[in-house]
């Protein structure tokens, strides 16, 4: 029976870029120095070696797996010992991702570096969600790998991800995986609040300004006009929200609707173009607002569904562009 | 109709029911295995990276609590530029004291409780900032006491934000 949700079809070359770009976000979510850094002087920039760098060595309240295995999740944290060649075999570990050779070999690696280092930043007392989205997609690719292992019994996809029918599956479990996280964050606030939720979010500039309050106290810097436009946007949204509650319901209101709807992205790459460009701006109006980190949900989302939507239609414009100057051609 | 009837054919209910039904399977611990879990107390269990079960923003307070710092003249401490450590970070700390302390004495209300209850929760968190989580920058800009503010946010009759501090902890 077809099925309403199909993954697409894609190039060789567009499954090669998504999983380049991918290597580039999981390197960004590691404690990994980068190649370029800014010179102690100020004055320019150098190529320097990678370095592995973990601020924590204990898990004081642990959650997840280092309740039961703080020792695994502890491990990643000797940089003194490791900093020189463990950053190296990770950069390894991340080129050979890059290549989509053997995904089996190299990907759950990434997952279980990814997952102990989230586990020992949440493991400090306090929980942070931004980098949770990179995890979950490699564990919808880890997952999705053991199971074509263990039904198809291939472990090689050759270099440069080959066969690239596998490769669009790759890219279809980790949109999957992204879209669940939006459609999942919106049910949550149904349950816990049902449709109250549209109602109470008129209480959204208490937050704001909560939140406000607590970007002032990390630098002692209040936003003002000299800051430019966006440093005192949340103030002017604030003072907005306030005098205008029904407007304040329907604009964060619009944010669940969007979340439910975010299903809608899976259907095509029409869709996933739209759906993923409305997202990238919901995140990016969020972090102008409340000062929120949503730079990984954003990578991931221009990656795997605004690309593959925008090299579509520059696709079908120069097929397009073509035909039409052949045709002028044989007029002429 | 029957394009009604088409579009709930093509729908994945297979991959829907698979995953609708790992929503409610928890990780325990030691030894480690797998449940099911349906009421409240699991939600909390279902905490394991990179699963989450913290509900972000599915309840707007109309009393949200945020904290801040100040030395012994009463001047606020920078928490991340000089301490490294976000304010929202020590927030989630205190907030999660508060409601092991509310749990402990039979509330939920954590705005309600009492200052010395509020201030068994503050002294924990600037214990954690002082000997565990900003040991190092606060020794080497040789900070002294630091205290701990608690601010109750409301929308007043006039529909003014108030707000109510209280210190809960020094240390």
């Amino acid at each position: 029976m077809k099925t309403f949700f199909v993954h697409s079809v894609y190039a060789r070359w567009e499954l090669v870029l998504m999983r380049g770009l991918f290597a580039l976000v999981i390197w960004d979510a590691l404690p990994l120095t980068g190649l370029i850094q800014p010179d102690p002087s100020g004055t320019g920039s150098t190529v320097r070696k990678p370095e592995w760098r973990v601020h924590y060595d204990t898990t004081p309240k642990p959650t997840g797996l280092a309740i039961s295995n703080a020792e695994w999740v502890t491990s990643i944290a000797t940089p003194a010992a490791r900093s020189s060649w463990f950053a190296a075999v990770i950069v390894l570990l991340l080129m050979g991702y890059a290549l989509g050779a053997a995904p089996i070999v190299f990907t759950p690696p990434l997952l279980a570096l990814t997952v102990l280092y989230g586990t020992l930043n949440n493991s400090q007392g306090a929980i942070t969600h931004h980098l949770q989205v990179v995890s979950l997609a490699l564990l919808a690719q880890t997952a999705y790998l053991i199971w074509e292992l263990v039904r198809r019994r291939k472990w090689r996809t050759g270099w440069l991800g080959n066969p690239a029918d596998r490769e669009g599956r790759i890219v279809w479990v980790t949109q999957q995986a992204v879209v669940a996280t939006y459609v999942v964050s919106a049910l949550t606030k149904l349950k816990e609040s049902g449709f109250g939720w549209f109602v109470d979010a008129a209480r959204f500039p208490i937050q704001l300004k909560k939140n406000n309050q607590m970007a002032y106290y990390n630098h002692l810097k209040a936003p003002n006009e000299a800051d430019g436009y966006w440093a005192s946007l949340p103030a002017k949204i604030e003072v907005l929200f306030l005098e205008s509650p029904n407007l304040c319901r329907v604009v964060i209101g619009s944010g669940l609707v969007l979340e439910l709807v975010a299903v809608l992205a899976l259907v095509g790459r029409r869709w996933a173009l739209a759906v993923g460009a409305v997202l990238v701006a919901f995140h990016l109006s969020i972090s102008a607002v409340m000062s929120l980190d949503f730079r990984f949900n954003i990578y991931l989302l221009l990656i795997f569904f605004v690309l593959p939507g925008i090299t579509a239609f520059l696709a079908r414009w120069s097929i397009r562009a073509t035909q039409r100057g052949k045709t002028e051609a044989k007029v002429r | 109709m029957q394009n009604v009837r088409n579009l709930i054919a093509r729908f994945p209910f297979k991959t829907g029911i698979t995953v609708g039904f790992l929503c409610f399977v928890i990780v325990r611990h030691e030894p480690t295995r797998l449940g099911l879990g349906f009421g409240k107390d699991s939600v909390k269990e279902a905490e394991f990276y990179p699963l989450s079960s913290f509900p972000m923003y599915s309840k707007f307070s109309s009393n949200p609590i945020y904290v801040y710092l100040t030395d012994v003249n009463d001047d606020p401490i920078a928490c991340h530029k000089r301490l490294g450590v976000l304010a929202s970070e020590l927030k989630k700390k205190y907030d999660k004291e508060l409601r092991i302390v509310a749990k402990r004495e039979g509330t939920t209300s954590i705005s309600k409780l009492a200052p010395r209850l509020k201030a068994e929760a503050g002294m924990v968190t600037l214990r954690w900032l002082r000997k565990e989580r900003a040991t190092e920058a606060i020794a080497e800009q040789n900070i002294g006491p630091i205290l701990l503010h608690e601010v109750i946010l409301r929308r007043d009759e006039g529909n003014e934000i108030t707000k109510a501090i209280t210190l809960v902890g020094e240390l």
